[in-house]
């Protein structure tokens, strides 16, 4: 969480852009890793994580803090935004496709090169994923999410996000050991 | 389909070269040569006679072609800007025509070897004048008879725009104001380098060169109207029946 | 590296520092709308009322414009003709023929400079014209053949 978030926010809700753009620094780069994961191509992760902050921006007003974490409203309308942008593609992802652009995204410039193959056999792994396993994946072992802000992203109870998440990486390791066979 | 009108839309608005080189008792065979040559074996004043005959009608039909190509670019319908371009071929098919009739004149008083010569220079002055000429008339005759489709294509375009504006409104999606976005920059660019044909012709560029505009400016229409099928399909997967 | 030690290098992905400047600068200069937060979540329900309403005045417009419902009236917005595909293809079509046309005119011109450039063996050379015959005097009927004037003027130079 942000320093003074609370502020930050009330402002926000207010229209001030001043109180918005912090929290758009602070929060842009976990946004864009969770829509990286997901989607696996820079331009398509850029354009929808655009997207998902215009809308904040656009909706700031209607938000009402609950008890939840300002994170988490902007995951839920990351999941929505790539659900909308996959009904708009109308594309399988391809499982043996590795995005050749990875390999020298600014992104991912500062990974060494087995690091980087590594880490984009098991992207394109849980791109594999149902869409509910990918963001437990994301939120849980990726950006450590605690349990309770994650179920409440994925509206899901605690014991359904634990259950969840056991199962998705259990799928993840299966996959990754058919790719390797 | 077109296809199938190709040779004949070809013929009637490229009368201006193809029609020409037929018209009006101006076909030339190589029997015509081969008497050239059967003369020469019956004596000096047989072949004379021959070349200066085959010369002569030769000569003549450059300068018919000349005439046809003249009276095919003043009966283009042309706005006023477009009058100095066709005066400016006009004059020079003129100043061709009288060259073609100095020529002639030359004829009657040429020897066997004089004719040579003369049908050097003119093959010569052809190449190096005419056939520059014949090809922006026929570049200009193109231009010209183009023009309509690009006002067409902006009316079009205004169109679409109206009705892409409306259903953004009702919320439709940004598949359509991205494929008008392209519309709208390929029928700019068509006007734009349509306008460069028209200054090609006006600075008397090399034809190829006023060619290679023309087609450009085409090209990019038909590309524009790429886009216009593209939003006319997604605004029928709107509608919930066809007219 | 095992499973979970890769899955938290993706942790130090950043995105590009460029895109996010953009981005930022584009998102706040969009002006939100100040909210009303009385009847929030009750306006929200209208709204979605009048959403789905719009959308089936929207549907039932189309029908009434493309039954000529409106013909004639003042208020149709749009005319639907825009982009009927019959009309577009007939212009498109009127584009593709000048496009053929105009690759003809080309074609036509590198066969002009072809004629400059092949020369002349027409005649033979006439000094040598005894042992020339011509295909009149063949046994064998050759076809006649049309040439250019540049041929003609070609044949002649010899």
């Amino acid at each position: 969480m942000l320093d003074g978030e609370q502020k930050l926010i009330k402002d926000a809700v207010q229209g001030k852009s001043s109180a918005f753009g912090p929290l758009y620094d602070h929060y842009q780069p976990m946004i864009y890793r969770f829509v990286f994961v997901k989607v696996g191509r820079r331009e398509d992760a850029e354009d929808i994580t655009h997207q998902v902050f215009l809308a904040a921006w656009q909706n700031i007003g209607s938000y009402k803090h609950r008890g939840h974490p300002f994170s988490s409203w902007l995951y839920q309308i990351a999941r929505n935004q790539v659900v909308d942008h996959y009904r708009a593609k109308k594309s399988e992802i391809s499982l043996e496709k590795m995005d050749p652009e990875y390999f020298v995204a600014p992104a991912t410039a500062h990974f060494d090169l087995s690091t980087k193959l590594e880490m984009e056999k098991v992207r394109v792994a849980i791109a594999g994923l149902k869409p509910d396993y990918q963001d437990v994946i994301v939120l849980r072992f990726i950006e450590d999410l605690p349990l309770k802000e994650a179920a409440h992203v994925l509206e899901k109870s605690e014991g359904a996000v634990k259950l969840m998440q056991h199962r998705a990486i259990k799928e993840l390791q299966r996959m990754l050991e058919q790719q390797k066979n | 389909m077109f296809f199938l009108l190709l040779p004949p839309l070809a013929g009637i608005f490229l009368g201006s070269v193809n029609t020409a080189r037929a018209a009006d008792n101006c076909v030339i065979t190589s029997s015509d040569l081969d008497a050239v040559t059967a003369a020469a074996a019956q004596g000096l004043m047989a072949e004379l006679a021959a070349r200066r005959a085959l010369l002569t009608r030769t000569i003549a039909c450059a300068k018919a072609e000349a005439q046809s190509l003249q009276n095919n670019l003043n009966g283009l319908s042309v706005s006023d800007d477009e009058k100095t371009i066709r005066a400016q071929l006009s004059d020079r098919l003129n100043d061709a025509m009288n060259y073609y009739d100095l020529e002639l004149e030359k004829v009657g008083g040429a020897g066997i070897t004089g004719t040579q010569i003369i049908a050097k220079e003119v093959f010569a002055w052809r190449g190096n004048n005419y056939n520059f000429l014949a090809a922006q008339v026929a570049n200009f005759t193109l231009w010209v008879k183009s023009q309509n489709l690009f006002e067409t294509a902006l009316a079009r375009l205004r169109s679409v725009e109206s009705i892409v504006s409306f259903l953004e409104q009702a919320g439709a999606q940004n598949e359509l104001r991205s494929n008008l976005a392209s519309a709208q920059v390929l029928v700019q660019d068509a006007r734009n380098e349509n306008d460069s044909a028209r200054n090609a012709f006006l600075q008397s560029l090399p034809p190829d060169q006023t060619l290679a505009l023309i087609q450009q400016s085409l090209q990019s229409l038909s590309d524009a109207y790429q886009k216009f099928f593209d939003i006319s399909t997604v605004v029928q997967t709107l509608l919930p029946t066809k007219p | 590296m095992n499973l979970f030690q890769i899955l938290k290098q993706f942790k130090n992905i950043e995105p590009d520092p460029a895109f996010k400047e953009t981005s930022r600068r584009a998102i706040l200069a969009y002006r939100p709308v100040a909210p009303t937060t009385h009847l929030w979540s009750a306006q929200r329900t209208l709204w979605r009322i009048i959403e789905t309403g719009a959308a089936v005045a929207l549907t039932g417009f189309f029908v009434l414009l493309i039954t000529g419902a409106f013909s004639g009236s003042r208020f149709v917005p749009v005319q639907y003709s825009a982009v009927d595909p019959q009309s577009l293809h007939a212009e498109a079509q009127a584009i593709d023929i000048q496009i053929q046309l105009a690759n003809v005119t080309y074609a036509e011109s590198a066969v002009e400079s072809t004629v400059q450039t092949a020369g002349g063996k027409l005649l033979g050379n006439p000094k040598k014209a005894s042992s020339t015959v011509p295909s009149a005097a063949r046994g064998t009927t050759e076809a006649t053949s049309t040439i250019t004037i540049d041929q003609a003027l070609q044949g002649l130079s010899q």
